[in-house]
């Protein structure tokens, strides 16, 4: 579903749906990109509907992350080329992502917390838990947001396993 | 036909292993085997096998190009692994997770009619070839 080819009724649905997510003090900068997305991309309409008919918070919170990694992904504009990696190294690399996130998540901690990053990035609460208690690799724009958010040097947001 | 992984397969791959939710034997005994059936796909038995290998859908539509291929009890936590394929061009592995209750499974297929509509656009990252 294209931005030109959708239809008004589905742009209006996504607006109160936009509105809904307002009113429950979703991140602004959040609910901005979900509705372009929306706009752009069906399935993020088809998460949208589902977070505005669930009635279970845990689950509205999973839906919000999964917005929130479609949003990522769909900001990317080209075909990149990764790095390779083995399947042997997994457990390797996993370990050494989770490293990272927990030394990175005790800063975080030690400056206010989940929901102050939350507030200063603009990155909803469920995306940022995610984050932290995952072993995804990365995202380069989210390590530097939370940088720019708290103020910390390259250094400190400095891993081999980003994208 | 060449199998792509793409981050989101990698990123997926890295949780579950993180998790332990299935262990090395696992994969090199059954996942990786039956993912290289990709390379003469359609010409394997598996994949007449509905219970192995189906049309990926949301809300009773099929996703266009997209496919599941499924194991069962797997392992010694006896998981529901799905890992989502995208029959384009090549075969793409999308996202590998476990299934475990409807609402997970429509989130998981709201993901992948995304991520292909990505793959279609060239808007996505490839971290080699399974060969």
């Amino acid at each position: 579903m294209r931005a030109a080819s959708i239809a008004p009724d589905i742009k209006v649905e996504i607006v109160e749906i936009a509105h809904e997510m307002n009113q429950v003090g979703l991140p602004k900068e959040f609910i901005a990109s979900a509705v372009s997305t929306a706009f752009e991309f069906e399935g993020v309409y088809d998460l949208l509907k589902m977070w505005s008919q669930e009635t279970d918070s845990a689950e509205r919170d999973e839906i919000i992350a999964d917005v929130q990694e479609l949003i990522e992904d769909c900001s990317q504009s080209d075909k990149i080329e990764g790095v390779y990696v083995r399947f042997d190294d997994l457990e390797v690399i996993a370990k050494n992502i989770r490293s990272f996130k927990d030394n990175l998540r005790a800063v975080v901690d030690q400056n206010g917390g989940i929901k102050n990053l939350s507030t200063l990035t603009g990155i909803p609460q469920p995306s940022l838990s995610r984050f932290f208690n995952s072993a995804t690799m990365p995202r380069r724009a989210t390590l530097h947001k939370i940088a720019r958010a708290l103020k910390l040097s390259q250094i400190q947001i400095a891993t081999k396993w980003s994208r | 036909m060449e199998i792509v992984i793409t981050a989101w397969a990698l990123d997926s791959y890295l949780e579950l292993k993180h998790k332990r939710q299935f262990s090395t034997e696992d994969y090199g005994n059954t996942i990786r085997p039956d993912v290289l059936l990709l390379r003469v796909f359609p010409h394997a038995p598996k994949f007449s096998n509905n219970k192995f290998w189906s049309p990926a859908a949301l809300e009773g539509t099929s996703l266009l190009g997209g496919f599941k291929m499924k194991w069962h009890n797997l392992g010694a936590n006896r998981i529901q692994l799905r890992l989502s394929v995208g029959m384009l061009l090549e075969a793409y592995l999308c996202q590998a997770y476990v299934k475990t209750d409807p609402k997970t499974e429509a989130r998981q297929m709201a993901k992948f009619k995304t991520r292909l509509e990505l793959i279609r656009r060239g808007q996505y990252t490839e971290c080699g070839r399974l060969l």
